[in-house]
């Protein structure tokens, strides 16, 4: 009945067992002797280092990392439809894939009063052409992104003519002609 | 996934407890505590929360990775730092690998016997069904092992 001790420090005894544990203590010194060692082995034995909560918890952490992922997850999706809301901005701006140039349109028209522009590139809005000076030139600096155009003149309002210095026109569904202007994309 | 947060914050600090007196290594300890959870999580999630398989993996993993590293020196369990004065520490950390230098001395059973215990987890009756023997060899066989444990600590660990 000696492993009554080990009982004893395993908490594994019924009713019976700790009677017989008690009048043992009483009646063998050296069971009680033994039992006072082994209690005092197992104190040593519970001194043993325990787990570092700092390391681990780096290391893995479930619950920490699952209530942090609570608190990121609609940090992260807020995140993200920002920087899709900036990058759309930008691609409407900027429009990477036709690149703008400004295109210089001039125009040799000393008799007329009123010169204008208007192209696809307008949305076939008239934009006032600008005299220089006394020369007879008109001149329009325009952003106009790369590829390939149609645009015309319109002379005192109602006079639309292509560009007389672009060989490549084609007639447009009024009557009128259009020149064709191929901008070239920039590197 | 709340469950397994539980499961998992309940038994860390036993399973380490087990696995460090089954290996008598701290970091390896530390490294297999983290790795059972890991290999019940991924394989036997499905099991619920099984305190007995968690175990058996835990000891598979320490055995697994011994049997690699059979060939290999191991290091000591002497990177403990501990709390307290340097020489309280000192005294402490030289009582701890004395009785951990013990554990290594015990047979392969007893030695699991002492570390199932540290865990606080299992009854007798429950260990018996881990190790497939009876519970009243259990009792007669812990107490051994404690005797067993005794009789090398009463030697200085020799």
């Amino acid at each position: 009945m000696e492993y009554l001790s080990s009982m004893y420090i395993d908490n594994e005894m019924n009713l019976d067992e700790k009677k017989q544990f008690v009048e043992k203590i009483q009646s063998d010194p050296a069971f009680y002797m033994l039992t006072l060692e082994l209690l005092a082995q197992e104190q040593l034995l519970e001194k043993q280092p325990t787990l570092p909560e700092p390391a681990v918890e780096k290391r893995w952490q479930p619950p920490i990392w699952h209530g942090l992922m609570r608190w990121l997850k609609p940090l992260g999706l807020a995140a993200a439809g920002f920087s899709t809301a900036v990058l759309m901005l930008f691609a409407v701006f900027q429009s990477p894939s036709h690149p703008q140039c400004n295109n210089r349109f001039v125009l040799f028209e000393p008799a007329a009063n009123q010169v204008e522009l208007a192209g696809s590139f307008t949305g076939w809005q008239r934009i006032s052409m600008k005299r220089i000076g006394n020369s007879g030139y008109w001149e329009l600096n325009l952003p106009v992104a790369s590829g390939e155009h149609r645009f015309a003149y319109i002379l005192d309002g109602d006079n639309r003519i292509a560009d007389p210095t672009l060989p490549a026109r084609e007639r447009d569904d009024f009557g009128g002609e259009n020149s064709i202007l191929n901008v070239e994309a920039r590197i | 996934m709340e469950s397994y947060d539980r499961f998992y914050r309940e038994n860390k600090n036993r399973v380490f407890a087990y696995l460090l007196r089954l290996t008598g290594n701290y970091h390896l300890s530390l490294d297999f505590m983290q790795e059972s959870f890991t290999r019940y999580f991924a394989r036997y999630r499905r099991n619920g929360n099984n305190c007995s398989l968690l175990y058996t993996i835990a000891r598979n993993t320490a055995l697994d990775s011994f049997r690699k590293r059979r060939e290999e020196t191991l290091p000591r369990a002497d990177e403990v730092s501990l709390p307290g004065d340097p020489e309280r520490q000192l005294m402490e950390k030289q009582a701890c690998q004395k009785i951990m230098d013990a554990i290594q001395q015990l047979n392969p059973v007893d030695r699991e016997l002492i570390a199932l215990l540290a865990a606080k987890t299992f009854s007798y009756k429950e260990i018996g069904t881990l190790l497939n023997i009876s519970e009243a060899n259990v009792k007669v066989k812990v107490h051994r092992a404690r005797l067993r444990l005794k009789a090398i600590l009463g030697n200085g660990g020799q």
